[in-house]
């Protein structure tokens, strides 16, 4: 298939810790766009034997990029994908950034509590939306403390009881005297396409998901 | 001081003046709609800005239903609200006044439409629509295609360039999920994951239903997830299906593709047999028109035979309608 200069797909990648684990998938998947990692100042990126065009932003950034067409395909948390709800098409699970999004509370206040008769709760969270829907859902009413970061720091300090967080080994908890007491979902990180791009660049696309399933399928994860 | 005078002369969020110079961009997409409109024989009706609450809901999808801006009219104490879309009307329209006018009948208009939006995502609340309603006996892949040649000679007609009419089909959908042995909630979780392709979250949910899923059910419905592309999508679809509704569905949509062929315009068709927008609104067929470099769709339509009924009047009907203010935008890119 000819590509035209129309054809070329634009692909948002989170910036951070995402960024290596899907370099070495798409390297597997036969593209190659690492020379991205070795200069940090460097944000796009071209291939153009490939007709890709990849470009590194914040990784809340992502969702909105695609959703409106500025990137046709993008590399997005499932945290910040259901945090955000935007339409967008979520084609394959890449498998990697796998942590989980918990509510944890200090140890101290685990041995007198049962979350099975909480009424009405304070927490500190990055995830407004998550939270909200997540003990809404269960008939708790929560009041939400919206943080940008250390989260952890929140109960220490008596800004809150409760936190709603991502976690991956759970150090930071425990170095922080908090213990995890409810999963709220299993995260990974998603590829994610814009509808129109979908529709106008159907093979393109269809290419690409393909070529990544593969490569996830063989990542044996 | 000048601050404090513009922020009390503001407006309502999401809503927005139109100035000569694109007043007169939107002018000429009119020109080139009304003309493809009239070629085809359809008709214009002007509707009202208001209608009541209930005579609208009879006529609404569910995704419409909760973006209604509604409010009790002082005058009668009952719920009116701004419509969010036009087809209702016009289903009111043909069921209460034009009930002695001979089938089929072919009604356009061109209208704004007010759809509440989530206040924070800045998208307009106000659309301008132009859109076109062939209203009939008895369904046919004839009258689906006219509609959908209409929404291609439009737009050619206006000079866009490179855009697609996608086109999907919730009555083979329907088929394919009326034949689970599954619960509505169970149901509802396909449904959702095949919406965004998930088949990642897809193949979850099928291990979880575990026996309850036949085999061939399952890669039919993994399979829904990549059933994108060009026509050869309908003979893939066809190969994995068995059951008579699906096939029956398949074979009026490769007839609706072949009509659009046989006038030269397969090239600006592609078909998505895993779109479920609409699904409990609309019947059979359902399109949507892409310009490339626009993230969003520039027309949207399809086949809605029980809308009718629920007016009184027992008719079969497909249409469409033009986000003018998007084609605006597409052709600021695409000519």
């Amino acid at each position: 298939m000819k590509k035209s200069l129309n054809d070329t797909l634009t692909i948002a990648l989170p910036k951070g810790r995402i960024l290596k684990e899907a370099a070495t998938l798409f390297r597997a998947a036969g593209v190659d766009f690492s020379e991205i990692l070795q200069d940090e100042r460097k944000l796009i990126f071209e291939n153009i034997a490939e007709g890709l065009r990849f470009m590194v932003i914040r990784s809340q950034d992502v969702p909105t990029y695609v959703e409106y067409g500025a990137a046709d395909m993008g590399i997005a948390g499932k945290d910040v994908l259901m945090e955000q709800q935007k339409d967008l098409y979520e084609p394959l699970d890449l498998k990697i950034g796998a942590c989980r999004m918990m509510v944890a509370e200090p140890k101290e206040l685990v041995q007198k509590d049962n979350p099975r008769h909480w009424t009405h709760i304070r927490v500190a969270t990055k995830y407004p939306n998550i939270t909200l829907k997540y003990f809404l859902d269960k008939g708790i009413q929560v009041e939400i403390i919206k943080l940008y970061g250390s989260i952890e720091l929140a109960p220490l300090l008596g800004l809150s009881e409760r936190i709603v967080d991502l976690v991956q080994t759970g150090e930071t908890l425990r170095k922080n005297g908090l213990v995890e007491v409810e999963t709220i979902t299993e995260i990974s990180s998603k590829l994610v396409c814009n509808r129109a791009s979908l529709k106008t660049k159907p093979r393109r696309v269809k290419d690409l998901v393909e070529r990544l399933t593969k490569a996830v399928a063989a990542s044996g994860k | 001081m000048t601050m404090i005078i513009q922020k009390t002369i503001s407006l309502p969020q999401g809503v927005r003046d139109i100035l000569p110079e694109e007043s007169e961009r939107i002018a000429s997409v009119e020109t080139a709609i009304l003309k493809v409109f009239g070629r085809y024989g359809f008709r214009k009706v002007i509707t009202p800005l208001l209608e009541y609450v209930e005579v609208l809901s009879l006529g609404m999808g569910e995704n419409l239903k909760d973006r209604v801006l509604k409010f009790i009219d002082p005058a009668t104490g009952r719920v009116v609200a701004i419509r969010p879309d036009i087809t209702p009307q016009i289903a009111r329209v043909v069921a209460t006044r034009m009930r002695d006018y001979p089938l089929p009948l072919k009604l356009c208009y061109n209208e704004s439409v007010l759809r509440y939006q989530e206040p924070t995502d800045g998208k307009s609340r106000e659309v301008l629509q132009m859109g076109a309603e062939y209203i009939s006996a008895s369904a046919s892949a004839e009258a689906d295609a006219e509609i959908i040649m209409i929404a291609i000679e439009a737009l050619n007609e206006m000079g866009l360039k490179s855009f697609k009419i996608d086109i999907g089909d919730v009555g083979f959908l329907r088929a394919v999920f009326g034949r689970l042995n599954v619960t509505d909630g169970e149901r509802k979780l396909i449904k959702d994951a095949i919406a965004i392709k998930d088949a990642s979250g897809l193949e979850f949910i099928l291990d979880q239903l575990g026996p309850k899923v036949s085999g061939e059910e399952r890669e039919l419905l993994l399979n829904l997830t990549t059933f994108y592309g060009e026509e050869e999508v309908i003979e893939r679809a066809r190969l994995s299906s068995k059951d008579p509704a699906s096939l029956k569905a398949l074979s009026n949509l490769q007839r609706v593709v072949d009509i659009i062929t046989e006038k030269g315009l397969k090239d600006f068709v592609t078909i998505d047999l895993g779109e479920v927008r609409g699904f409990d609104y609309y019947t059979g067929i359902i399109f949507e028109g892409f310009a490339s470099g626009l993230g969003k769709p520039i027309l949207s339509g399809g086949r809605y035979d029980s809308l009718f009924e629920r007016y009184g009047y027992p008719a079969a009907a497909t249409g469409f309608a033009f986000d003018v203010e998007n084609i605006v935008s597409a052709l600021e890119r695409n000519t």
